[in-house]
Formats: structure tokens, C-alpha cells, sequence
């Protein structure tokens, strides 16, 4: 766009001329590439798919980062609720756009979009997406094998494009924790994993996945013997997760993605239960916060209608803030267990079934307005699982690592 | 007080006159009449209709300032519905001539609305023979080249 004023010349007779033709003519050879990258960005994932496939010029100009990244950030202003729904040997994607929390009404009823499925032997953890990519660990019979092999698998559900990480370097294979992490600078994405001797962390690896597609593994130095308890959340390229050292002091593990170092952060009373094991880390507005109900399970059901959180405000002097939720009778929505999802960047904290359930509602729950919504989401219900991440973005660039 | 108007001239030599505060929403041409004022100014490669429609989509955008601060002349939600009808109506190979008008000019909003009506075309298009035929485009892959672009893309199209 910045050229056109270069055309701008001193006659101003001159400006204008260059373009002049029919109607009919082909458009493939006038429209102008960044107007090509501008259409094609504001369309469906399916459809960039296909017009990959339109011509040679197309093809290329929307595999170039110019194109990938203007579609990202595009993306990144349309935020989607990702569902991954496991069913019979395949994780299925589907898609819905993140309402607006101020427009929407209190009851809602939405169709998600079906995208693509990828098959997988026994899906044990579908990882919270980063920047468009999914983590799933599947108990998986490789060729020539009777037993399952652990792996890691990374999805892309906006190209279809999936790659299986290679194989830890490790003697033991049993009690592998791995967390996803996202560096957002050098936009690598990575994966801690470390085994586990007697409940305690050792042998510490980082797998990186870097922007060109190149893979690396790494082992690194702890320092801090440590035990990881639940998952953890990546918030701006600190990655945490709650953990026991082996003192056993309860805290919160730092994992700087980009440094690769760690650092442990302990956690004292009144704020203990913040970090206790079936609390849910999530990300409140670009803060660590940690989410309960109030019998501190990880899920609310008809028997419990409140849950707290704990939201981080000063790491260094340990400063959490408390809120308190009270939720319209669960019994009234015929809800099953919901558990705690995450926070839209408007801040609504998302609960969702995990099982089975008919019909399948999302609730979001804004603290701020004390206000719950409820949408019903069509045709989803009947899967073994679904996981509902929020704030998904589509990544629409091709990796040469898959 | 008057407005102040100015001309525009189509490639078949028509002229148009537009009040300023109308032209001006195209940065272009709101740059060319500070730049050289009481002068036509001649857009040689747009035809009459198609800047016809680039009036007519502009005038009914302007914002006009009497005084009272800004005041457009429709509320928001009627402006959005009159661009769906406007851009509507236009056939194919003229609504990809607005949309280069809009670029050309460098009009943000028309630029934004013909964008959005040509996306919402190929993302009705079944697939990829469709949008060359809406688009006039030639396909100049072999049947190899396509099926290893949808192998590098994996995408169930």
C-alpha cells in the first residue's frame, strides 16, 4: 500500500494511468498482491486451503509470511473457542467464534465449525493451544509394537498439518510430565519434560520447535528438585505450573521459554490454596490466577455452586488478590461436572462439560459485571471427550518440519 | 457560505462534480487538492460508472461538520446496512473495479466493505474451480502440482 504514494507524481496528470483495461480481463494479473493477501486473509482456514490451489501466483503469495503473518494477526483480533472432541481413534477440531461479552445475550444457542480430525490410538492430554498449535499425548501402538509408546503429537487445525516429536533421550520412560510452552519473541514454541524418581523431578528436557521448522533437543539444569502437580499455563513466555519441592514447601515453578531457566516461587498462607492440587491455573487478563470451587475441586457440579480465585498481583511480595463466585443453581441448566477452561480476554471465566453431555452448554462467567451466560453449543455433545480451550488463534503458516 | 467543490474526470472524459468534503474521504485525492487546488483532476483509469458509484458511496459516507461537531449523516447501524445493499448489487467484475477505485484512492472504509463482499465470494466458492471461474483466473498447475499442494496443506478440501 505504501508504494501507491510513490506514484504520486509532480504532473498529477500522470497519476492514475497505469491501470486501464476491461472488465473482463483477468483479475489474476491486476489485482494487486498486498489486495490478494488482504482478501484471502479475512476468510475462512478451509478456504485459504483452497485458494492455495488457485493458481501459481496465488499459491505463493499465501505461503509467504507477509500472507501467514497478516492472517495471524488478523486472527488474533477474532479470537475462537477451539473444541478438540475425541471419538473413536480421531480428535476432531471444531471451531466458534469468542463472543463479544458486552454484546452477547445471557442465553445463547451456537454451531460450531467443523474443521478436520487427526487420528490417535489413546488420547491421554490435549494441551491448551499455543499460538494456533495443539499438544495431544497419545498412548500410541507404533508399527511392529504390541504395547503403546507414549508420544507427543503437534497439531496445526487450521492446515491439517500434524508431526509426532521425536523421542525423548531418556533411559526411563515412565513418569514423564511435559508442559507447552510459547516463546512469543523468538516465537518458538517448546516442550519441558522431565521424569519423575520418587515423585521428584530429574533429567529436564526442552524440546524446541522453532519458527523455520527446525527441531532441537536440549537438556537443562534445573537446580531445584522439584515435584509437578497439575498443569501448568504459559503466559507471555513464563511458563508455570504448580509444584512441591523436595522439602516440600508448596509454590509455583517459573519456567522462563526463552532462557530455558527456572525459578521457584513459594507460596505461603493465606494464599497456600492457591497452589494447592486440583487447583486449575488460568490465565486473568495477562495474570497468573489459580480457580477452585469452593470444596477445592477442579470442577463444579449441582452440589457446589461457588468457586474462588486467586489471582497473582506482585510475584516478588507475594500478593494475591481473592474473588468470590456464587453461580445460578446448576440444577436449573441440568448441567453435568463443569470444569474450569480458562478467561476470554475480556475476562469471563469459561466453564464446559468434559464428558458427555446433552445438551452441551458453555458458561461464562464475568466477575466483574457478576453476571453468568450460558450458550448452547450444537451437535457436540455426544463424544467420549471434549476438551474447550479459549482465546484460539489460526495459524494458517506451513511448517517444514511436518 | 458556499461549499467548495471540485472536479473529477472519468477516463471517458466525463466530469463530475463533487462537493470537496466528499472527495476528501479519498486520501489521494484529499493529498492532490492541497497540493494543486482549483484543478480538475483527471482519474484516467476509472470509467464513468465506476467512479459514479465511488460518488455515490462517498457522499453518502461524509461526515459533515456545521459547527455542531461531528455529525454523520446516518447513524452507524443504517450506514453498515446501506454498504451490505450497496456492494450487493454490484456485479462481480465490478465490484473487483471498486475495489481497486477504493484502493487506487486510497478510501479505507470502501476499501474494507468491497474486501469483505469479494472474501464472503470465495468463501462461498465449493472449491478451488470454483473460485478461478468467479475470478476469471487460469489455472496453470498440472494435476501433480495441485495434488502436492494438497498434500503440503493436509486440509480435507
Amino acid at each position: 500500500m505504501k508504494s501507491r504514494r510513490l506514484n504520486v507524481q509532480e504532473d498529477h496528470n500522470t497519476i492514475l494511468q497505469c491501470h486501464s483495461r476491461t472488465c473482463t480481463e483477468e483479475y489474476s494479473e491486476t489485482i494487486p498482491h498486498d489486495l490478494i493477501i488482504e482478501i484471502v486473509s479475512r476468510l475462512p482456514t478451509k478456504s485459504v486451503a483452497r485458494c492455495r490451489c488457485v493458481s501459481k501466483l496465488w499459491s505463493s503469495l499465501l505461503v509467504h509470511p507477509d500472507f501467514t503473518e497478516t492472517y495471524l494477526k488478523r486472527s488474533s483480533a477474532r479470537l475462537k473457542i477451539l473444541f478438540a472432541c475425541v471419538k473413536d481413534g480421531k480428535v476432531l477440531f471444531f471451531t466458534l467464534p469468542q463472543p463479544d461479552d458486552k454484546l452477547s445475550p445471557r442465553r445463547a444457542t451456537a454451531s460450531p465449525s467443523y474443521h478436520m480430525s487427526f487420528p490417535f490410538d489413546h488420547v491421554i492430554d490435549i494441551y491448551s493451544p499455543m499460538s494456533g498449535l495443539v499438544c495431544i499425548r497419545d498412548g500410541r501402538i507404533l508399527k511392529g509394537r504390541k504395547t503403546a509408546a507414549m508420544v507427543w503429537e503437534i497439531c496445526n487445525p487450521s492446515t491439517g498439518q500434524s508431526f509426532i516429536l521425536p523421542k525423548m533421550k531418556s533411559r526411563k520412560w515412565t513418569g514423564a510430565r511435559s508442559f507447552f510452552g510459547y516463546d512469543p519473541t523468538e516465537k518458538q514454541f517448546k516442550v519441558l519434560s522431565m521424569f519423575t524418581n520418587n515423585g521428584v523431578s530429574s533429567e529436564h528436557q526442552v524440546l524446541t520447535l522453532a519458527a523455520s521448522g527446525k527441531l532441537s533437543v536440549r537438556i537443562v539444569e534445573c537446580g531445584i528438585p522439584h515435584c509437578p502437580l497439575g498443569s501448568g499455563i504459559c503466559i507471555d513466555g513464563v511458563l508455570y505450573y504448580k509444584a512441591s519441592t523436595s522439602r516440600l514447601v508448596d509454590g509455583i515453578m517459573c519456567f522462563d521459554v526463552r532462557s530455558e531457566t527456572f525459578r521457584f516461587v513459594q507460596v505461603k498462607e493465606p494464599f497456600i490454596r492457591a497452589v494447592q492440587p486440583r487447583a486449575t491455573l488460568i490465565n486473568y487478563k495477562g495474570k497468573l490466577g489459580s480457580v477452585m470451587s469452593a470444596q477445592s475441586y477442579h470442577y463444579i457440579d449441582e452440589n457446589c455452586r461457588r468457586f474462588v480465585m486467586y489471582v497473582l498481583q506482585d510475584l516478588e511480595k507475594q500478593e494475591w488478590s481473592k474473588h468470590m463466585y456464587v453461580l445460578v443453581p446448576l440444577r436449573e441448566y441440568r448441567a453435568a461436572k463443569l470444569f474450569f477452561v480458562g478467561v476470554t480476554v475480556a475476562g469471563e471465566i469459561v466453564l464446559s462439560p468434559r464428558y458427555p453431555s446433552s445438551p452441551f452448554y458453555v458458561f461464562y462467567c464475568s466477575l466483574e459485571r457478576k453476571s453468568i451466560r450460558r450458550v448452547e453449543i450444537q451437535g457436540i455433545g455426544g463424544f467420549k471427550e471434549v476438551y474447550t480451550f479459549v482465546n484460539h488463534v489460526e495459524d494458517v503458516k506451513l511448517m517444514q518440519t511436518f | 457560505m458556499s461549499k467548495k467543490m471540485i472536479v473529477l474526470k472519468s477516463s471517458e472524459g466525463v466530469s463530475f462534480v463533487v462537493e470537496e468534503a466528499v472527495a476528501r474521504q479519498s486520501k489521494i485525492i484529499s493529498f492532490l487538492v492541497e497540493e494543486f487546488p482549483d484543478r480538475e483532476l483527471p482519474l484516467t483509469n476509472m470509467t464513468s460508472e465506476i467512479l459514479r458509484k465511488t460518488i455515490e458511496y462517498c457522499k453518502k459516507h461524509v461526515v459533515e461538520d456545521d459547527g455542531g461537531g461531528d455529525s454523520s449523516s446516518s447513524s452507524s447501524g443504517d450506514l453498515k446496512e446501506w454498504d451490505v445493499k450497496f456492494v450487493a448489487e454490484i456485479d462481480q467484475p465490478r465490484l473487483m473495479d471498486l475495489l481497486m477505485a477504493a484502493n487506487y484512492l486510497d478510501i479505507p472504509s470502501l476499501l474494507d466493505v468491497t474486501c469483505q463482499k469479494v472474501a464472503d465470494t470465495i468463501a462461498a466458492c465449493n472449491d478451488e474451480k470454483e473460485i478461478r471461474a468467479t475470478f476469471n483466473i487460469e489455472n496453470d498447475f498440472t494435476e501433480e502440482e495441485v495434488e502436492a499442494i494438497r498434500m503440503e496443506n493436509q486440509y480435507p478440501i
